[in-house]
């Protein structure tokens, strides 16, 4: 979900949630506090790249971006997601006749 | 001074207060990087402005405690970044400690192929019998890498907050030029006179090899750390006046 939603651009973590909140129709709700941790295990492990800028209103803000390696790893989430979610849609289909 | 613009600097005061002992308390109970904590606080203070952006009539304190509650308890927010892996220099740091350990237990060299003027330091005993006889005989330079070694252990144990540079520099350079006399020792051995005495540096064993390898491990670890306990604040401050 992080990585789909920094695909399309660069982002911060209060960014992210509202995201998530907004893509999933208030359906997810993260907790504010989990975010974070989930963040700097994917920076850890180079999927995505963290800078820190400052804000206009003159605050520190890490801003975090997709990197080759996190664009390749989507690219196989997502075929995988497509398939679980083929295969669901058909279990679901055969199972309401 | 207008009493709505002394409201306002009260009403900052009131939030700059509180997010600075809020920080503090998640500091004293985790073992979270300045630069961690420095991304907390920056998410803390957007859901604050947001929090009074919706509700004008909330009071900054309220606006905190809902922020607060929204980011989790501190103890919960450090499992969290516990669960999501420790930072790679940690795994160097233990790298380093356990090569230390090892290398306490372990011969520094064989024994000298010439009577040395050293005679009396227990060339082929294990590094932990170094210190005592260093003592005993005022050979106090083996000490102070030791030294340096066993104040880098709180930073093992999570409980160091300091950046230090100036042990990393003493713990690297010790490292660095213990290996180099090391390689060397490999390259000439050519019999040195000390004193008027033949001497000649023994052949060097696993333990002293061991020995330096961690000096330099550990100095890359807190060369590491020092990167991520460096907070973001001190780096824009830096870049702002650039």
């Amino acid at each position: 979900m992080v990585l789909s939603i920094l695909a399309g651009g660069e982002s911060y973590g209060y960014e992210i949630l509202n995201k998530v909140r907004l893509l999933s129709g208030g359906e997810l709700e993260w907790s504010d506090g989990m975010l974070y941790p989930v963040l700097h295990r994917l920076e850890r492990d180079g999927l995505i790249a963290g800078r820190w800028e400052l804000t206009e209103a003159g605050r520190r803000r890490k801003y975090y971006r997709l990197t080759v390696r996190g664009k390749r790893r989507l690219a196989t989430d997502r075929e995988s997601w497509r398939a679980v979610y083929g295969a669901l849609e058909l279990s679901w289909g055969s199972s309401r006749v | 001074m207008a009493p709505s613009s002394c409201r306002g600097e009260a009403v900052v005061f009131e939030l700059e207060t509180g997010i600075t002992s809020w920080r503090r308390r998640l500091e004293g109970r985790s073992s979270l990087s300045p630069r961690e904590l420095d991304e907390l606080e920056d998410h803390l203070r957007a859901r604050v402005d947001l929090e009074l952006e919706l509700n004008p009539a909330l009071a900054p304190h309220r606006a905190l405690l809902v922020a607060r509650e929204r980011l989790g308890a501190s103890t919960a927010l450090a499992k969290e970044f516990t669960k999501a892996g420790r930072p790679r220099w940690r795994y160097l740091l233990l790298a380093g400690w356990a090569m230390y350990g090892a290398s306490l237990l372990l011969p520094v060299a064989g024994p000298a192929a010439l009577q040395t003027v050293y005679a009396e330091v227990p060339w082929s005993a294990p590094a932990h019998h170094w210190p005592q006889q260093a003592l005993a005989d005022g050979w106090i330079l083996p000490l102070i890498p030791n030294l340096a070694m066993a104040m880098t252990l709180p930073a093992l144990l999570c409980s160091w907050r300091s950046r230090a540079r100036w042990l990393t520099w003493t713990i690297g350079a010790f490292g660095v030029s213990a290996l180099g006399f090391g390689v060397a020792n490999l390259l000439d051995r050519s019999a040195v006179a000390i004193a008027g005495e033949i001497a000649v540096y023994p052949y060097l064993g696993l333990g002293y090899w061991t020995w330096s390898g961690a000096h330099v491990l550990v100095a890359a670890a807190l060369l590491l750390r020092s990167r991520e306990w460096t907070s973001a604040r001190s780096r824009t401050r830096r870049a702002r006046n650039a």
